[in-house]
């Protein structure tokens, strides 16, 4: 299994504050006797073992066995103190079980198939004072080690239960909580990749999805103490996890810089499959399979580490130093917890991942999120675009319908009048005109300072004034405020300048006035609005109203924009007052 | 006294229209016509008109720069612009110039000779659609940052001119605006004159301004 003395836990068992008052009970016991023996109770002559200094390792002093091997370490006291006292076990592998004077006080978990995974839980354990006594005590420890397991026993400490406890639960909390909570984040971490790729269908949420729950896999073997599986099953599972994380990691580096390597990703999964085959090998050769399977996955990790920064260099500094932090951050840790596995490093250390690894993942994390909100982005921004061009799309399309319907009848119109019955000059020249004031009229729609209903009458009047003045009738300009009509675009402007242009048109050539009186204002009854009133001092209705005026043309066009026309007699009785209402919201309607 | 007009216009039939109108009002007398920027420079220099009547796009040069230069050389001379559409662009580009005003192209003899009789007379033509234009003018300069504004700028419209342009492009003649608010209709196209000399100091100035960033002058 894997060399995992507590340096940590060690270190804090020594700063452990003595008792007051009494003499402090503080004993390291790293002197044993050694027996083989069975699960259920001390052989008896343990005593007489095999001398071993703790902490005793198996792989280098008895290589080829496994099963339950007891210890008997010692200690004396010169009474049984008052304080209670407790018995720690920093490091033991992979489980223990303690008797205390031939009695049995505990054990830290299963001692039999399925072995508790005790192995990175130091184990505390009461010492009842009834059992104790002056002098002479001695602790019978069995420690049971699996066939494709490390196994061993390092040195015990005795002494004032409180402080040994405080002790052994920060070296809990370091070594078993932490990473269980490491692992829940990772899962969740794991679940909402899941849900990224489903909802973005990217391929590089999967590819890191994948990567996160493997090395959570290959992480619960630092916390999860009971396993329904065999412990060679389990071995070959948390040991397949971390391999196969390689390929998967390999494979959102690819995609974060935008060039999956088919070929290459295979081969790299095909060596990180190579790991299920751990499962079926003897259990001698699980361990150094594993190791030269784990030196490849380093070097997978550190390609796909290169991958994301070279990539990261063409595109932008933040990522480039996310990239740098996490994956030299990535690759020491795993190089370091690859040496400790292979022995290299003589000093008791622990494993680095189970707690590197939320940094590890959070600093790849942060690049997804900041490549999801680019791409976010990006389609917010086609999106706008694609807006835009609509609206050009549509403008362009009405003005060559105006172009068309327009100026192109009026010019085909004179044409015909030209050469169907060879009309007089000056008949032509009117027409042009028409079509010229219309092009005009088209353009001025386009102005985009025609904000308003006042700029729009302003511009009837610029327009058909000259004409007006021609045939000896004037304009009585009476404006009053007007409120604003949000909805009046170009287009819209220009059915209202048609509108007022017939109506107006109409006073003139049917009605025979003199005077056209333009009135405008809020609208005072009924609806909010505004109208504008074209009032003329002619000839007035007819009594039975005739198609010849076109006003059912101007009240549906009036209808059109969301508006009414109204007609009423002029002021004095005398001619007619065409009222056009336009409402103040929700008018413009289809165009 | 007879005022004399300088045409310039490149198109044949539209000049001899133009000058056509211009020889029928008694009072204006056409004392030259150009069909390029050179041929006109030439009559410039030579005898300054009281009207430059011209067309924006020459064979050899823009319009503009001709108002431009002619009323630098003499500022008493007055500009209009001939335009087929009185489109915004070529009407505020001819009154930053030092126009004051444009005829349509295809007017009739009298309206072709209306805005140079007004100017003579001298009052300043304007149209709804001028006053459109200039109000969106003036409120995009007063939006634009401080950086782009020339340091000695001439100043946003005050308030009377604001009422004054905004009537004039609701469509209100100079006569009803004076009747409206309760002024002459002397002061009416005064406000007017002024306006046009703002947008003319404004773009004189700008164009010093851009030319002393560029290091083409010494500045201070």
């Amino acid at each position: 299994m894997r060399r995992a003395l507590a340096a940590l836990g060690l270190a804090a068992v020594l700063a452990a504050p003595a008792a007051a008052g009494e003499p402090a009970v503080e004993r390291v016991l790293d002197r044993a006797t050694f027996r083989l023996g069975g699960p259920a109770a001390p052989p008896p002559d343990l005593a007489t073992g095999e001398p071993v200094a703790l902490p005793d390792r198996w792989p280098e002093r008895r290589p080829d066995v496994s099963g339950v091997g007891w210890y008997r370490v010692s200690f004396a006291l010169d009474a049984v103190p008052e304080r209670p006292l407790a018995v720690l076990l920093p490091h033991v592998s992979m489980n223990a079980s303690v008797w205390l004077n031939g009695s049995w006080i505990g054990a830290g978990g299963r001692m039999e198939p399925p072995v508790a995974r005790a192995w990175n839980r130091p184990l505390w354990l009461p010492l009842p004072q009834g059992l104790l006594r002056a002098g002479e005590n001695a602790l019978e420890i069995a420690v049971v080690r699996l066939p494709d397991c490390y196994g061993g026993l390092a040195a015990v400490r005795v002494g004032d239960a409180a402080a040994l406890e405080a002790a052994w639960r920060r070296t809990l909390l370091w070594q078993v909580e932490l990473p269980e909570a490491v692992s829940a984040a990772g899962l969740v971490l794991a679940l909402v990749l899941l849900a990224f790729w489903i909802g973005a269908r990217d391929p590089v949420y999967a590819a890191f999805g994948a990567t996160t729950a493997l090395l959570v896999l290959h992480n619960l073997n630092y916390h999860v103490r009971d396993v329904p599986l065999s412990a060679h099953a389990w071995e070959a599972l948390s040991c397949s996890a971390i391999v196969l994380a390689a390929p998967a990691f390999a494979a959102f580096a690819h995609r974060m810089a935008g060039a999956p390597r088919p070929r290459l990703e295979g081969a790299f999964w095909a060596l990180g499959l190579l790991s299920l085959a751990l499962f079926a090998v003897p259990h001698w050769l699980l361990h150094p399979l594993f190791n030269g399977l784990a030196v490849v996955a380093l070097a997978i990790a550190a390609w796909s580490t290169h991958v994301l920064i070279a990539h990261a260099r063409r595109a932008d500094r933040a990522s480039l130093a996310v990239y740098a932090v996490a994956g030299a951050a990535g690759l020491a840790i795993l190089a370091h917890d690859l040496a400790v596995q292979l022995g290299a490093l003589r000093e008791p250390v622990s494993h680095w991942l189970p707690l590197a690894l939320p940094v590890i993942v959070a600093g790849y994390a942060v690049t997804l999120v900041r490549r999801f909100v680019a791409a976010f982005r990006r389609a917010e921004d086609q999106r706008d675009a694609l807006a835009r061009e609509r609206v050009l799309a549509l403008e362009r399309e009405r003005i060559m319908r105006e172009m068309h319907d327009g100026v192109g009848g009026h010019l085909v119109r004179t044409l015909s009048m030209l050469e169907g019955r060879g009309a007089p000059p000056a008949e032509l020249a009117r027409a042009l005109r028409t079509a010229l004031d219309d092009m005009r009229l088209v353009i001025d729609s386009l102005d985009p300072a025609l904000g308003d209903l006042g700029s729009v009458l302003g511009m009837v009047r610029e327009r058909l004034e000259p004409g007006l003045e021609r045939e000896g009738v004037r304009f009585e300009w009476h404006l009053g405020d007007l409120p604003a009509l949000p909805w009046l675009g170009p287009e819209q402007a220009l059915h209202v300048l048609r509108i007022l242009q017939e109506a107006i048109t109409n006073a003139l050539r049917h009605a025979g006035a003199t005077r056209i009186r333009v009135e405008c204002g809020a609208a005072l009854d009924g609806a909010e609005g505004a109208f504008v009133a074209i009032e003329d001092d002619g000839r007035g209705l007819p009594a039975a109203p005739r198609p010849g005026r076109g006003l059912p043309n101007l009240a549906r066009r009036a209808a059109e924009l969301g508006g009414a026309l109204h007609l009423a007699p002029g002021r004095d009785g005398r001619g007619v007052r065409v009222e056009l209402w336009l409402p103040a919201a929700g008018g413009g309607g289809a165009g | 006294m007879r005022h004399r007009v300088l045409l310039v216009e490149d198109d044949d039939e539209t000049r001899a229209r133009i000058a056509g109108a211009i020889q029928a009002e008694p009072r204006l007398v056409l004392s030259g016509v150009a069909a390029t920027c050179a041929e006109a420079r030439a009559v410039l220099s030579v005898s300054p008109p009281d009207v430059l009547v011209t067309d924006l796009s020459l064979p050899d040069g823009h319009g503009t720069e001709l108002i431009r230069d002619a009323r630098a050389a003499r500022p008493r001379t007055e500009a209009l612009v001939i335009t087929v559409f009185g489109d915004e662009r070529s009407v505020v580009a001819a009154l930053e110039a030092g126009a004051a005003g444009y005829l349509l192209k295809d007017g009739t003899d009298a309206e072709l000779a209306r805005p140079i009789l007004q100017l003579v007379d001298g009052g300043s033509p304007i149209s709804p659609a001028i006053a459109r234009h200039l109000l969106r003018h003036f409120q995009r300069q007063a939006g634009a940052p401080e950086s782009a504004r020339p340091p000695d700028g001439a100043p946003a419209l005050s308030v009377r001119e604001r009422e004054v342009l905004e009537l004039l492009a609701r469509g209100f003649r100079v006569g009803e605006i004076a009747e409206r608010l309760g002024i002459s209709a002397h002061t009416v196209t005064t406000h007017v004159r002024h306006l046009y000399g703002k947008l003319e100091v404004r773009s004189r100035g700008e164009a010093v301004y851009a030319a002393m960033r560029r290091g083409l002058l010494p500045g201070e």
